[in-house]
């Protein structure tokens, strides 16, 4: 199981008996714990383009957010404008704490596990965000990126820098899963239901062989195949 | 996982916008709706709030009161008690409420100087 750090992803902490619903109205996946432990969410602008990627998961009472955005301080300063009147707080605790990124295992499910200050997220069965105190040492890391990049090529996940960027909305990324479409009104919604009822600008991630497309076309690149993003 | 419950972390400053001395007019269907809401009860108030999300970013929170915790700065506009936090103060000066009879889509409506855009209900606005 080899093991990246990812440095670029932040952690926060929300707190205040409002941190659900306030998630809720701004995020286009549906916030609910009582049917899943871990809940991948995007925060959009008005016109639908990602601005942040969240992972949600509880832990002793606390709602963490392993934070993934081209522009941290300027996620913070959105967020924190959108608090209002609500009793919400938000704790930046990146710095304490070393992110590591484990893929290539066999995962059971979705699922948080926290033993002895190593905290564990498991996403969509197929990686885990690994979390623990900068007060010990760095684990042993793979330096080996193009490894990665094989192994998500061939399992068709997108990626923040590659396809996922504030140039996209959800649907041209493949992340169509962490869009909840029954939920209510959050920012960027209306964007993406109109899309969805006229069925115009939908795109998906697709493998192919290198050589196929040109170049230009191709978002991941790796070492025999790539992906790409193409119109449905 | 350092959570950061020691002195090391602190939660992160949350920004604090002036606060506006707000201005806010009630056009004469809105008004009638209200006398009708309220009665002849004027104790009660009506607060006009801001809340995070909707399809834009904000949405609007109308409620009847009687008081708030909310630090809220209170008007009186023909004879009706009206609160607006100071929290959202920036964002609500210099609106129209307005109530627009129609059997969809229809009901309390707010015309906002400050929105750059609002969504198609008119619920929420950025």
């Amino acid at each position: 199981m080899p093991r990246l750090a990812f440095d670029k992803a932040s952690l926060l902490i929300f707190a205040g008996s409002d941190r659900i619903r306030f998630l809720d109205g701004l995020s286009s996946n549906k916030i609910d714990f009582s049917t899943q432990d871990i809940i991948c969410t995007l925060v959009l602008s008005t016109k639908a383009k990602i601005m942040a990627q969240l992972h949600l998961f509880m832990l002793n009472d606390m709602l963490i957010s392993i934070t993934i955005s081209e522009n941290n301080d300027e996620l913070l300063s959105y967020l924190n404008s959108k608090i209002l009147t609500q009793n919400v707080s938000i704790s930046d605790v990146s710095n304490l704490n070393y992110i590591d990124l484990v893929y290539d295992e066999d995962y059971n499910s979705p699922s948080v596990s926290n033993e002895e200050g190593f905290t564990s997220v498991t996403i969509d069965n197929l990686y885990s965000f690994d979390i623990y105190s900068k007060k010990h040492n760095r684990l042993p890391l793979s330096l080996d990126y193009q490894s990665f990049i094989d192994w998500r090529v061939a399992k068709l996940i997108p990626w923040h820098g590659y396809e996922i960027t504030s140039k996209v909305n959800p649907y041209q990324c493949g992340l169509n899963s962490q869009v909840h479409e029954n939920k209510g009104c959050y920012t960027g919604q209306e964007v993406l239901t109109r899309m969805r009822s006229r069925n115009k600008g939908m795109r998906e991630l697709f493998v192919i062989n290198n050589g196929e497309v040109e170049d230009e076309k191709i978002t991941t690149k790796g070492t025999k195949q790539s992906l790409a993003i193409r119109r449905i | 996982m350092d959570c950061g419950t020691c002195e090391s972390a602190s939660p992160i400053v949350v920004q604090t916008p002036e606060v506006v001395n707000v201005e806010l007019t009630i056009t004469e269907n809105a008004q009638s709706m209200l006398e009708q809401a309220f009665g002849d009860d004027r104790s009660m108030a009506l607060l006009v709030g801001v809340l995070s999300g909707g399809c834009s970013g904000y949405m609007y929170d109308l409620q009847i009161v009687e008081q708030t915790d909310i630090d809220c700065q209170e008007l009186a506009i023909s004879g009706f008690r009206i609160l607006v936090p100071n929290s959202s103060s920036h964002l609500l000066n210099g609106i129209e409420i307005d109530y627009e009879d129609r059997l969809m889509g229809g009901g309390f409506k707010i015309n906002n100087p400050n929105a750059k855009s609002s969504c198609g209900c008119g619920e929420s606005f950025a």
